[in-house]
């Protein structure tokens, strides 16, 4: 087995280096994303709150896997629109992994977001009107500030969840840690060593994931 | 829209066996997080133990969790048995999604369980109450008001998860809806339909819950 990871170091390299790309990347575009959806929630129309909120629940509500299939098997149905100019998307298999996991992250983040934002003491929002400072100054830099510093320690079990939901990329065909695990078995017919090694790397990416992630919110976390 | 419904009692039997893996993993994994909450709590070597390799199986993802239980069981039966003997992957996936939920389970109980005032298990002793009487009388009716926040969400994210037995074979609704798809040619309406009934379980499990959680005062968490 020593000898075949030799032999495939640069795949399983290259595997790893994958899988942490998704995570920043979807991390990064779902986060962004969750604090102007969870914005638009707080200080939209009423209708607006709801509609949002419907999506949310859709996204929530369904499997990831089901949501890549959907996204990468789905649009084949219609010939036309593969061909076409936005087709491109669709057939990208990292492009539709990315696109589905940024919004199932945005939707959780937003969630928590939601519930922060409105969970904030009305004395501060109070001290702010009275100051005439304009809504979108109130919204930046009083209600986010306060909302993004207190999901800090929430978030650190969204970011774990979205490292381990990069797993998945396995089943559209793409090489990431589980996906050169499996292709590493049918390599070499034996299933568990690969497998096992796959977990341990997971294991030990995600305990120093959460301990750089401790150190960091330590020092910007809300304290009240 | 006929492909559809030609295909309506094959999704059925697929969704059937997604409620059998669901129904069965979900009580498993808690009876046996009640049985191990318990002696995790105290400052045994053998509690280390337990909260360690918890930790060690949550941070596994679910597809890999379930890839290493399918085929650590092949080969744990071939070594008891001496030849090959074929289990069905369905076995595999309910005994892989009861262990994850047993490992998600535990650190729901042990904060709900930090709650509970412990001096209510000194009154019961000195009521003479056996330990025993003392855990399912007094202690499991509150447990199980403090937990249900993280039971539930637990039951709504294992129902999700039950999708990943499609990929080591087992005829759930996922993996029946990913054979009808490729077979008709179209996975736009089949996975549309799949959301759906994704979305009407996870509905009705809410709905299900929610008195839940009026009966036991917890208002605001719902």
């Amino acid at each position: 087995m020593i000898a075949t990871i030799i032999q495939y170091h640069q795949l399983i390299i290259h595997g790893i280096v994958l899988t942490i790309t998704f995570t920043i990347c979807s991390l990064a575009i779902g986060f962004v994303l969750a604090v102007l959806l969870s914005s638009l929630r707080h200080c939209g129309p009423n209708w607006l709150n709801r509609m949002l909120g419907a999506y949310v629940g859709v996204v929530r509500g369904t499997p990831v896997l089901l949501q890549i299939f959907f996204l990468y098997y789905g649009p084949t149905q219609f010939p036309d629109f593969m061909h076409s100019w936005m087709g491109v998307v669709f057939n990208n298999p990292y492009l539709c992994l990315l696109i589905v996991l940024a919004n199932n992250t945005m939707c959780y983040t937003s969630v928590l977001l939601l519930e922060a934002l409105q969970s904030q003491p009305k004395k501060q929002i109070d001290v702010a009107n009275n100051l005439r400072l304009s809504k979108l100054q109130i919204l930046l830099s009083i209600k986010l500030s306060y909302a993004i510093r207190k999901i800090i320690p929430a978030y650190q079990n969204e970011v774990i969840t979205m490292f381990k939901s990069t797993s998945l990329a396995s089943t559209i065909a793409i090489l990431d840690i589980t996906g050169v695990a499996k292709e590493l078995a049918s390599l070499t017919y034996e299933m568990l060593p690969w497998y096992g090694m796959c977990a341990l790397i997971y294991l030990l990416i995600g305990v120093g994931v959460s301990s750089i992630y401790r150190k960091i919110a330590q020092r910007i976390v809300l304290v009240s | 829209m006929d492909n559809l419904l030609a295909y309506m009692p094959q999704l059925l039997i697929g969704l059937g066996n997604t409620l059998l893996i669901a129904l069965i993993a979900m009580p498993v994994g808690l009876c046996l997080s009640l049985a191990l909450l318990s002696s995790s709590q105290k400052k045994t070597y053998y509690a280390k133990i337990i909260n360690h390799v918890a930790g060690i199986l949550r941070s596994l993802p679910e597809l890999v969790l379930l890839f290493l239980v399918y085929f650590g069981s092949i080969i744990v039966l071939k070594k008891i048995a001496g030849h090959y003997v074929s289990c069905p992957p369905i076995i595999a996936g309910i005994v892989a999604f009861s262990l994850l939920s047993l490992v998600y389970a535990l650190p729901v109980l042990q904060g709900a369980l930090l709650v509970i005032n412990p001096k209510q298990q000194l009154v019961g002793k000195n009521l003479g109450l056996s330990q025993r009487a003392v855990f399912f009388n007094i202690t499991l009716p509150q447990l199980w008001q403090h937990a249900l926040p993280g039971l539930r969400n637990l039951w709504l994210s294992l129902l999700k998860d039950t999708a990943l037995v499609s990929l080591i074979g087992v005829h759930d609704l996922m993996g029946n809806v990913s054979l009808a798809a490729n077979t008709t040619q179209s996975p736009f309406t089949f996975y549309i339909f799949a959301a759906l009934v994704y979305l009407f379980l996870t509905s009705i499990s809410e709905m299900a819950i929610k008195p839940m959680f009026k009966k036991m005062h917890l208002g605001k968490l719902a």
